[in-house]
């Protein structure tokens, strides 16, 4: 039986999985992009409750598997407090329910995840396995620089447009692009093509971060793009969290380390100990954490984000304006699900993006009443 | 932290506890505890809609109902007492997790409520011991100076550890005494405990049902056994790492094979993560084999709309015995 493979978009991610997995000798199957449709057929079939970003993965894998697709690639996972713990297995019953046939595999880095493609690919040897692995990780981290830069350029950039037409260049060519021996010059090309983009420095630019749930900061289908909108308003936007990260999350070695040694999470965690003293799951000692520490840098204030009826990021987003008061900064919690209207979303960031502007700049703000 | 620092708990000598959520898991006396070490325990009084109402303005709107309704008996507490103790329960067996929300809660309400008072908190993890038994003598030491009582505490702490430990099912405390006393036969209701227990939380649905002459089993009665709740459809034979994921699973699948139980409440509230995935993993299962009836409830749930579904079960249930009886 020819294995094919599908796997849930995360915003433009799919560029560095669907590398990965047809590396690994599989025959991928990108699904299409997220679209209302995704969403409804997510809706249709998973319970009530569940968070959003169930929701949306489910309606890609479904379409995933309408295209022709027999094995599910399911990123992350099976550890933590909350619901993504489970999210494999309510895939596996929901899928089977419906009278989709199909086999799930763990795209993480455990040995479970070598242990599985082994079985679909048995001439694999461990070094192409770890070699994939590293140009996999390459890969990741040049996408992450595309994307950082994007939304780093796009508040000042005079023709409207150039940073993600220049996005999509790089996104395109680093698809296309598979000996890692091309990736380090395709980095160099990306610093400078970034660099030539014609930019204003004089604009009235505020600076915000992002944190929240991990799926909503990827993924543009979910937050209406947010990204694009505050850029364009004038908005330098900087991610907590790079999927980098989460993909490495979850390893023992890792949480040592973040436990013990002086690295940024630890940081993170000793910022947000007043708040919430142990993990509860999800990332909300992360998000209460890394906003004290947007603060730090000097960032003009915060944009929290978490689906609707997210177990632990509800906490943080209700000890959020204590940290708010205590700390000087202004953040903005928003609650994302299925029914949030673009025109509703997009106003209440606007008044938030407005509010700091005119804190900022008290010289250059419009006077309303004339 | 340290002994006797602060003045202004111990010159209260009277500790509030919640009557909510965590409150109904544990068998544990901690009347008895604080007693040793020199304090009188004053539990909030049952909850009605003022105590939901008077902690409702400081609760995130997408809190649930039961987080909500906690809110009320703390601000209800603060009335009294000016130090609330709040048990940080954060695992009930080893490998297990309780709800974020209940993890997060003494932070939660420290940093929600803006009122000065006092917030002591032990974080009780019951699969690593020394940990536990350490935090309840950071806890003691925080109350007491004197190293006896101090000792004391944790060693009555220690021994009766038992009473929150998974083997012994919760089942003193099941509300009501009625036994056999309907004739419509047996019901099974599944809930979290809280959902089972406080009657403003679920609309007083037990003694309803009661009042229509069923008799009824909770799934408190049933253990939340590690060894025995393996889940041979249900999860994918992995286990739910929520203390109370897995007794609901437990009650629910022992009450399937038990011929007596003749139909299944499951009684959830709006916004709860857990069982909106349990039950999706249940539901078909059940719907196979009895009758099932999900009410989602929250602080909007109207009674009449309660009633009707009740009613439409309770008949339901009670035209299927009567065909049987007319087969038989």
């Amino acid at each position: 039986m020819q294995v094919k493979i599908t796997f849930p978009h995360a915003g433009e991610y799919y560029v560095v999985f669907k590398d990965l997995l047809s590396n690994l000798g599989y025959e991928v199957v990108v699904p299409p992009p997220t679209s209302q449709k995704t969403l409804d057929i997510g809706i249709k079939y998973s319970p009530a409750q569940a968070c959003l970003p169930f929701k949306i993965t489910l309606g890609n894998l479904i379409e995933g598997i309408e295209k022709g697709a027999n094995v599910v690639g399911m990123i992350g996972g099976k550890t933590g407090i909350c619901r993504l713990a489970y999210y494999s297995e309510m895939y596996q019953k929901i899928l089977a329910d419906n009278g989709y046939q199909v086999e799930l595999l763990a795209v993480k880095v455990k040995k479970e995840f070598w242990v599985n493609v082994r079985k679909h690919h048995p001439t694999l040897t461990l070094r192409q396995f770890m070699k994939t692995i590293r140009d996999f990780w390459q890969k990741l981290i040049i996408f992450e620089l595309i994307r950082e830069r994007s939304l780093e350029l796009r508040p000042y950039e005079i023709n409207k447009g150039d940073c993600t037409r220049m996005k999509q260049r790089f996104l395109r060519e680093l698809e296309q692009t598979s000996e890692s021996s091309r990736l380090k010059a395709l980095k160099q090309e990306i610093i400078k093509g970034f660099d030539s983009i014609s930019i204003d420095t004089k604009r009235n630019v505020i600076k915000l971060g992002l944190v929240g749930e991990f799926f909503l900061l990827i993924d543009q289908f979910s937050t209406l793009n947010m990204e694009e909108f505050l850029g364009n308003n004038g908005v330098f936007l900087k991610h907590s969290l790079r999927f980098s990260e989460f993909f490495v999350g979850s390893l023992k070695q890792k949480r040592f380390l973040d436990n013990y040694l002086p690295t940024h999470n630890n940081k993170v965690y000793k910022l947000a100990k007043k708040y919430i003293t142990r993990p509860i799951g999800g990332h909300a000692r992360e998000s209460i954490g890394e906003a004290i520490v947007f603060k730090q840098k000097g960032y003009d204030g915060v944009i929290h984000l978490y689906p609707f009826s997210c177990m632990p990021e509800v906490v943080a987003g209700s000890i959020a304006p204590k940290v708010s008061s205590d700390w000087g900064i202004p953040i903005l919690s928003i609650c994302m699900d299925e029914h949030t209207g673009q025109a509703g979303f997009q106003t209440r960031l606007e008044a938030f993006t407005d509010m700091i502007k005119r804190k900022k700049y008290p010289s250059t703000a419009v006077d309303y009443k004339n | 932290m340290g002994n006797g620092k602060n003045n202004q708990l111990l010159a209260s000598k009277v500790i509030g506890i919640p009557r909510g959520l965590s409150y109904y898991l544990d068998n544990f006396s901690w009347e008895a505890f604080f007693e040793i070490l020199g304090y009188r325990v004053e539990y909030s009084e049952d909850s009605s809609v003022e105590t939901f109402e008077a902690g409702n303005q400081f609760v995130g709107s997408d809190q649930c109902f039961p987080v909500k309704v906690y809110y009320g008996h703390v601000i209800a507490l603060l009335k009294k007492t000016t130090t609330i103790f709040i048990p940080q329960y954060t695992s009930l067996e080893e490998g297990t997790y309780c709800c974020p929300k209940v993890i997060g809660l003494p932070q939660l309400i420290k940093n929600t409520i803006r009122q000065e008072f006092n917030l002591i908190t032990a974080e009780i993890d019951l699969g690593r011991s020394n940990f536990t038994r350490f935090n309840m003598l950071l806890l003691a030491r925080q109350l007491s100076w004197n190293p006896f009582r101090i000792f004391r505490a944790v060693t009555y702490f220690d021994q009766n550890r038992k009473g929150l430990s998974p083997e012994i099912p919760a089942a003193e405390k099941v509300v009501g005494d009625g036994q056999n006393q309907g004739n419509n036969g047996l019901i099974g209701v599944v809930g979290h405990p809280y959902a089972l227990q406080d009657p403003l939380l679920n609309m007083g649905i037990l003694n309803r049902l009661r009042e229509y002459g069923f008799d009824l089993v909770t799934s408190e009665q049933y253990p939340r056994s590690g060894a025995q709740t393996n889940c041979p459809v249900y999860f994918n034979r992995r286990k739910p790492h929520w203390d109370f994921g897995r007794n609901i699973l437990y009650a629910v699948q022992s009450m399937l094979q038990d011929k007596n139980i003749q139909g299944i409440i499951f009684i959830t509230f709006f916004g709860c993560g857990i069982d909106a995935f349990l039950e999706e993993i249940f539901k078909d299962h059940i719907c196979d084999q009895k009758p099932y009836l999900s009410l989602t409830l929250d602080e909007h749930s109207g009674e009449a709309g309660l009633m009707t579904r009740i009613e439409a079960f309770s008949d339901m249930m009670i035209r299927k015995e009567g065909k049987n009886r007319n087969a038989g």
